[in-house]
């Protein structure tokens, strides 16, 4: 293995570690404020991947011409957002928000059961197998310095990169400070019923970003399959948890550093290690450093 | 199971008090004699009142059933023996992942694959192609030390992470042994399993019969042998809950930090009881490959068996030993009898030639047991027979 | 093995008049955003009680805790006997982390050589050409794999000369004996490139009529290359990963021993028990059952883990816990569940609970809260009866009363004055659970 192909699997590693990090973000969100893992994230960007695939059929004839196709893109991109972000929501509502009280195994379960339900719906709306996610961009690649790297994956890049800096920037803006602190307060006063709205944003908020990264999903791996959430679901909740769950960079980092490390390991060791050799990084980092790279450690009194 | 909270109190042994002034009254002074007056001292009527009969009120009526049907049902018994015995074996395993939920109080999300390591090892040291055939007890021991050591190597692993970061672990921990099941072929054979395993007898004969062809021929001795084990395992685990360990357990799934300031160290409860776990599924994942006569398909191992473990212990109440057999008896008799029995009639009311998409129950399966779980967290999280002590821990939470 | 069993017995016999047995030094302790205590010191002897009395958010709880082993300090020392709480590193610990690691780094080398591989070459290869299985066979074939030797395989009725990881197949006979002659040719071609360059023998075709000339068989030499590279292929990849998986694993052991070298649990059997300022009692248990699972930890800590059978220590313990029902008065109520118990009596059973450890040092957190003056009274006298029994007290109480006056000494502790001004995310993230 050459420098130039090891340097192309980086660049695939951390173009697909691009979205990963984006669905973590997902979880991450949703953990930080209401402290449970929203098991049923990755279904729900699956079902964004389903819309897509849906909208982009209708858009009649593809692939359209150059500017025609990016507008599409981002229109495409933008109403799976919106629909991951509401579906999001509504999850929330109407199964997390009763059991706000209950022992954290409670969520966790129903986390499960909505996760099934979505698969079934998936299963329905795209069939059994994989669906081919229509290609958007014509056939071709670009060159950089002998480095190969599909158009589709610029085009990934081009959602991924914009959404991590809108991100960033809302988060050190006034309503990422306000989101944080309040997001500290509801936890304590959430058996109260603190402020909903604001836990309704942050589900919203990782919805929409889940959307956006199914589009990108599906044109890095030009398929679409309703096993989505448990495949590459896996790995994005792998990623946050790696990053520190609850942390935003953290999650972003976490994306990253799976997504390389995931590829340059089917480039070495072969595709039937690449999931072992995730796990081994993920036990690694969590053996010294308990609550991720960028997480904070279990308040003190609380044992594990 | 406590029947300490029915009984009334009784009086204490030694009348009176003892004098303040004596020193050596029993706080870091030497264990006092053990009779005193003649009468009972208070230590055996402490034991006294924690030990209960080990068989009551349900077991010996559920099992006396389940040990008569095959001879009770006769000929019905061969179409539903089968399937019987893999509710049987699944009941094991989902026992195993009680021990873990119902113990420690942690989510483990990759239960399916301890299944996966004892029924392999049990393939690999039986199966003909492979030179070591050693028999099914030896071959039994031999998968179930190995799904031990393996949940062992896990948790230790895992030891010092939160209830969340573990629940991911796990779950990468399943996905991984499933997917190194499917792909290194030549151990585990692929995404067909490995097979031919020998039915359990074989080679070995009890009073002149061949005990290997008496199991393949009539399937009720294996469905007694599963209805033996799974006896077994479940008077294993009660005798747990009653002994000291199992008190410490209990006690650290309540209040870990309470736990720890008595010295039940969380180190050795989450290693001893994964290790326990892992071994009871292993032992349930051996019987399944010997029931199937292969390790099968390995996604048979995967997320989804074990969410389904999971699922059935959450069902029945997590910590509670007839619980769990309840979840495992409705799920599981939910999707293989009746499921199919209603989209049979369904079919059979709209005279349809072959009812196939969203019409038919069966494809709705993942979202009707993923509904049931939503209503259930919903509307009973403990349960439908919830331990005495989870309900005495919720009663207390909601004061 | 474990210095434990020693430091118990250390209780009969007197321990140096010049080591205090509670030696805090320094305590330096963090909540949330700001330091109530800084470098707090303090000795207790045997017997001796003192009290850390002042308002709520001093930090009373948190020194507890640091004592205790709930909560790590920012700065300074807790010496119990002279000897810090901290889990030593016995042989035991050694042995299991090593053996960790040395079982990772065996994975992690099967990995490497690719252990499907390993297993068709080492197993079932020789069953195909019907070698018996037995432990000289088993170490011949293990060790041509890892000499990445060439090796015949079965394929239906023909004979396949393959390479040891069974990837290429280099030529196809019919008959056995035919192929074990060419491998053997072929084995010497190999060997002769690995070690270096000289005459390599004619790799002459077996099969063709006595009447037609023996021809050369086509193996490129970029082949012969390759294989006669396999060896080191092998051997380093199997050695780099054995090594890198023992590191890995023998980390990730230390790493996870370390985290947990100072915890409540090793306080515990150390002689340190601890109450809270909201009685913390088993719910699922009842009432004896509380006292008896602390009694059984405690009888089962002296006992050599290999004679730890079920059931051992176990009646020593009733005795115990059945003393000390009786001590705090809960005598009848020892079938009960604590929900049906007074606030005062479960105050009681947590002390009782705590007492079943046999500890040397009792930290109690404002033990007085929530009760009448009377209860406070008869609180008092147990206490009184513990220091008694040689067993030293540390106390919190936000104001002097009964308790604080069988004190020996009493420790004000204010509000610092000066402070951080936390800022509003740090507030609120110190209400936070």
């Amino acid at each position: 293995m050459n420098l130039v192909s090891f340097l192309q699997q980086c660049l695939i590693g951390l173009t697909s570690g691009g979205f990963l990090g984006l669905i973590a973000i997902g979880y991450t969100l949703v953990y930080g404020t209401v402290g449970l893992i929203h098991f049923a994230h990755g279904d729900v960007v699956m079902l964004g991947g389903c819309l897509a695939v849906t909208l982009f059929s209708l858009a009649g004839p593809l692939p359209l011409d150059p500017p025609a196709n990016w507008l599409l893109v981002l229109a495409v991109a933008v109403c799976c957002g919106l629909f991951c972000g509401s579906l999001n929501v509504g999850i929330d509502r109407l199964v997390y928000r009763p059991l706000r009280q209950a022992s954290p195994l409670a969520p966790l379960v129903s986390a499960v059961g909505v996760s099934f339900i979505l698969m079934n719906i998936g299963l329905f709306w795209i069939g059994p197998t994989d669906r081919a996610f229509p290609e958007v961009l014509p056939a071709g690649d670009r060159l950089a310095g002998g480095v190969r790297l599909p158009a589709a994956d610029l085009l990934v890049l081009a959602i991924v990169l914009p959404a991590f800096g809108g991100l960033l920037v809302l988060l050190r803006s006034g309503f990422g400070r306000s989101l944080r602190s309040v997001a500290a307060v509801a936890r304590a006063a959430s058996r109260t019923g603190g402020p909903e709205r604001f836990i309704a944003a942050t589900f919203f908020l990782g919805g929409a970003l889940g959307g956006v990264a199914s589009v990108a999903a599906g044109i890095h791996n030009t398929t679409v399959n309703y096993q989505f959430g448990y495949q590459t679901g896996l790995y994005a909740l792998a990623a946050a948890v790696l990053g520190g769950i609850g942390s935003v960079p953290g999650a972003i980092i976490g994306g990253l550093v799976v997504g390389l490390v995931r590829a340059v390991s089917i480039a070495v060791l072969g595709p039937r290690w690449a999931a072992a050799t995730v796990l081994l990084m993920l036990v690694v980092v969590l053996a010294f450093r308990p609550a991720g790279l960028f997480g904070r450690p279990a308040a003190a009194g609380r044992l594990p | 199971m406590t029947e300490a909270a029915r009984q009334p109190a009784s009086p204490p042994v030694s009348g009176e008090r003892r004098p303040r002034s004596n020193p050596a009254a029993g706080l870091g002074g030497p264990s006092r004699s053990r009779v005193l007056d003649g009468r009972t001292p208070p230590s055996n009527q402490i034991l006294r009142h924690l030990a209960r009969s080990p068989w009551c009120r349900w077991e010996v009526p559920v099992f006396g059933l389940l040990a008569a049907a095959p001879w009770g049902l006769a000929d019905a018994f061969n179409g539903i023996g089968g399937p019987l015995t893999s509710v049987l074996i699944l009941c094991i395993a989902a026992l195993g992942l009680n021990v873990v939920i119902g113990f420690t109080g942690l989510l483990h999300l990759g239960m399916a694959a301890f299944m996966g390591v004892g029924g392999l090892l049990l393939a690999i040291l039986t199966v003909p192609t492979n030179p070591l055939e050693i028999g099914f007890l030896p071959a039994v021991c031999v998968g179930v030390c190995g799904a031990a050591a393996a949940g062992g190597l896990l948790a230790a692993a895992t030891l010092r992470l939160r209830a969340d970061s573990l629940a991911v672990v796990t779950l990468g921990f399943g996905e991984v042994v499933r997917v190194l099941l499917g792909n290194l072929e030549q151990i585990t054979g692929g995404m067909q399993g490995l097979g031919p395993v020998p039915p359990p007898g074989a080679g070995l004969s009890l009073a002149g019969t061949d005990l290997g062809r008496a199991f393949v021929i009539d399937p009720r001795w294996f469905y007694l042998l599963a209805l033996a084990l799974l006896i077994g395992v479940i008077a294993v685990l009660r005798r747990l809950e009653q002994s000291a360990v199992g008190r410490a357990w209990i006690a650290f799934r309540e209040d870990p930090v309470a736990a720890a300031t008595i010295g039940i160290s969380a180190t050795r409860v989450r290693l001893a009881a994964f290790t326990v776990a892992a071994a009871i599924t292993g032992l349930a994942g051996c019987l399944a490959a010997a029931n199937l006569g292969t390790t099968g398909d390995p996604h048979s191992y995967g997320f989804g068996r074990s969410v389904a473990l999971l699922c059935a212990v959450m069902l029945g109440g997590p910590g509670s030993l007839p619980g769990t057999l309840l979840g495992v008896a409705i799920l599981f008799g939910l999707d293989i009898v009746v499921i199919p029995a209603i989209d049979a009639w369904s079919q059979q009311l709209t005279a349809a030639e072959s009812a196939a998409g969203p019409l038919t129950l069966g494809s709705w399966r993942l979202a009707l047991v993923g509904m049931a779980l939503i209503v259930m967290m919903r509307f009973r999280p403990q349960g439908l027979l919830p331990s005495r002590r989870s309900a005495a821990e919720l009663r207390e939470k909601h004061r | 093995m474990s210095r434990w069993p020693a430091r118990r017995r250390q209780v009969v016999a007197a321990s140096p008049a010049d080591i205090p047995l509670l030696d805090v030094d320094r305590l330096t302790v963090r909540v949330g955003g700001s330091v109530p205590v800084r470098d707090l010191e303090l000795d207790l002897a045997e017997g001796e009680a003192v009290a850390l009395v002042g308002p709520g958010q001093t930090g009373k709880t948190a020194v507890l805790d640091c004592i205790g082993g709930l909560r790590p300090a920012r700065g300074g020392s807790v010496r119990l006997d002279g000897h810090r709480l901290k889990q030593s590193f016995t042989a035991a610990t050694f042995w299991l982390v090593l053996c960790g690691g040395l079982l990772v780094g065996l994975a992690a080398a099967a990995a490497a050589v690719d252990v499907d591989s390993l297993w068709l070459a080492v197993v079932k290869r020789g069953l195909a050409v019907d070698e018996p299985f037995t432990p000289a066979t088993f170490a011949t074939r293990l060790r041509s794999y890892f000499r990445a030797e060439l090796a015949i395989d079965r394929l239906a009725d023909h004979w396949r000369i393959v390479t040891a990881d069974g990837r290429e197949v280099l030529a196809v006979r019919r008959e056995l004996a035919e192929a074990r002659e060419l491998r053997h040719q072929l084995q010497a071609a190999v060997t002769a490139r690995r070690t270096g360059p000289g005459t390599v023998p004619d790799l002459t075709d077996l099969v063709g009529d006595a009447n037609e000339p023996r021809r050369l068989l086509p193996i490129p030499a970029v082949t012969l290359d390759r294989l006669a590279a396999g060896k080191q292929r092998i051997r380093f990849r199997g050695w780099t990963a054995l090594a890198g998986g023992a590191v890995l694993g023998i980390a990730i052991g230390m790493a996870v021993w370390q985290q947990g070298r100072r915890s409540a649990a090793i306080a515990a059997r150390s002689g340190v028990a601890r109450t809270f300022r909201q009685p913390r009692v088993f719910s699922a248990l009842t009432v004896a059952e509380n006292v008896l699972v602390a009694a059984e930890r405690a009888a089962v800590a002296d006992v050599a883990w290999w004679k730890r059978w079920p059931g051992v220590g176990a009646s020593a313990a009733a005795d115990r816990a059945a003393a000390l029902l009786q001590v705090v008065g809960l005598d009848e109520q020892r079938a009960l569940l604590p929900a049906d118990l007074s606030s005062a009596g479960r105050r009681r059973l947590e002390l009782a609970r705590a007492l079943a450890v046999r500890p040397r040092l009792l930290l109690a957190d404002e033990p007085e809260a929530g009760l009448t003056v009377a209860e406070q009274q008869s609180l008092a006298e147990l206490f009184e009866r513990v220091r008694q029994q040689g067993i030293a007290i540390l106390l919190t109480a936000t104001v002097p009363g009964p308790l604080t006056a069988i004190c020996d000494r009493t420790i004000p502790l204010a509000r610092q004055p000066e402070s951080r001004q936390a800022s509003p995310p740090r507030m609120a993230r110190m209400a936070a659970p």
